[in-house]
């Protein structure tokens, strides 16, 4: 009887103990996954290729249907990093220089944006204004404010830092992974979390929704139509829309190109006055 | 899609383009850009008004009636480029329309007309009428000015600017570094 009991007493535990092994491995697992998802997005975001060029026009419609167009291009250089810092992910995206040239409306023509993108610090940003021929830096709290008048902010232009919010997958569908987005630091944005459709085959957002600190929809980005351009996944086109307001946005890029080995130098305060005309084209 | 995909509620619906296998994803894009855009040639069209709200009987009732035409252009010529801004302002409420480029009035207002070329890699130097830089008091008027911008090792961007007063006895200098990384 006693040693019926002893082996029941030592199966008890064995069973407890797997199943304590088990869902730790799973929850181990899950939280990989989920910085896995959180990397891979932001690289197919923001990463691809180690720089590129797109036109872009915009097109904003306010809630009475006025709408105003902005046209510009986007240079883009990338930097490899060290690595990332979160666990179980060997990204190294690292240190990135966006030079956005403004062509209409001709009123700010030759107006350019320039941000150098850092992970630790807080990123570095100009705005020169050719009618003035001042360069003007931006203060980097500005980050979370329209960018050109727009419904899209600085920062959804040239990418949220991932290390500045807890993510938390809410679940998986056939098609996509839907990460919740909680910033770390709430008292630096006007929302208190976001959520992210994410497809599974090519991890580009479908879908953001941001959401007001009494939980309320506040912003919401969509994805309206991708194409494969030099093997790359690529957004061509996005619609940003703001519920509070009633505006939206909508983004359309042309003469996407990946990989054209711009200098370094471009990027640099000398070239805000004298654009870099040859690789605007 | 795949047709087994099961679709959850508040799901997005899939872009145009993903909604076929990875190889059919197509590079194909409009053109966004209006005839004209880079072509060299941009310009913009400016009407302001304005009236008094009270009675002043030694002014006009008018008191702005702006109509301004900015047109620009840019040429690369054998890697000079060569900048020209002019403004074709008329302004009814002004009673002088005479032309003084050196003091931006009148209805023509040359605002740039310059070269700029780089004689050797690390230095720019531009030439002519030009916006005055923000590091003068000035800023937003014009001048005739020579210009040197340098680019050297760890000094990111040192401006050499002349600027030339109505006298050339009143010829100065200023020397701005930008930055020292």
């Amino acid at each position: 009887m006693v040693g019926s009991k002893l082996i029941k007493k030592s199966m008890a535990g064995t069973i407890v103990l797997a199943s304590i092994l088990f869902f730790a491995r799973n929850l181990l697992a899950a939280d990989l996954s989920v910085n896995a998802i959180v990397e891979k997005t932001n690289h197919v975001a923001y990463y691809q290729g180690h720089d590129g060029r797109a036109r872009v026009s915009m097109t904003i419609t306010d809630n009475q249907g006025r709408k105003r167009h902005r046209l510009f291009v986007i240079l883009r250089r990338d930097k490899e990093g060290n690595g990332s810092k979160l666990e179980g992910v060997n990204q190294k995206d690292g240190e990135q220089k966006y030079y956005v040239y403004f062509l209409r409306p001709a009123d700010v023509n030759k107006m350019v944006f320039m941000v150098w993108k850092h992970l630790d610090t807080d990123d570095d940003r100009w705005l020169y204004l050719p009618a003035l021929d001042l360069v003007k830096r931006i203060s980097a709290t500005d980050k979370r404010t329209s960018f050109a008048g727009s419904d899209f902010f600085y920062e959804d232009v040239s990418g949220r830092n991932i290390n500045a919010d807890e993510h938390q997958l809410l679940k998986v569908t056939d098609r996509f992974y839907v990460l919740k987005n909680i910033p770390k630091d709430p008292e630096t944005v006007e929302f208190s979390y976001f959520t992210m459709w994410i497809h599974k085959k090519t991890f580009l957002p479908i879908k953001t929704v941001f959401y007001d600190k009494q939980g309320k929809e506040q912003r919401i980005y969509e994805d309206l139509q991708v194409g494969m351009i030099q093997g790359f996944p690529t957004v061509i086109k996005a619609r940003m829309k703001n519920v509070k307001t009633g505006s939206e946005t909508l983004m359309k890029y042309d003469r996407v190109e990946y990989n054209l080995n711009f200098p370094a130098d471009i990027f640099s305060e000398r070239f805000l006055r004298r654009a870099p005309r040859k690789y605007l084209r | 899609m795949k047709k087994h995909d099961q679709v959850e509620p508040g799901e997005p619906k899939l872009p145009l383009g993903l909604d076929f296998e990875e190889e059919t994803l197509s590079a194909e894009q409009e053109s966004l850009a209006p005839p004209g855009v880079l072509s060299g040639l941009a310009g913009f069209w400016d009407i302001r008004a304005g009236l008094r709200t009270q009675n002043d009987p030694f002014q006009k009732d008018a008191s702005l009636g702006e109509i301004r035409l900015q047109l620009e252009t840019q040429k690369n010529l054998n890697n000079l480029l060569v900048n020209l801004t002019c403004d074709f302002v008329y302004d009814p409420v002004f009673d002088h329309h005479s032309i003084y480029l050196e003091e931006g009035q009148g209805f023509v207002d040359l605002r740039e007309t310059n070269i700029l070329f780089s004689p050797v890699e690390f230095m720019d130097i531009k030439l002519g009428r030009m916006m005055n830089c923000d590091f003068l008091k000035t800023s937003g008027d014009t001048n005739w000015l020579p210009m040197v911008t340098m680019v050297s090792g760890k000094v990111r961007l040192v401006r050499i600017l002349f600027p030339v007063g109505q006298s050339f006895r009143a010829f100065r200098y200023t020397v701005q570094v930008f930055g020292v990384s």
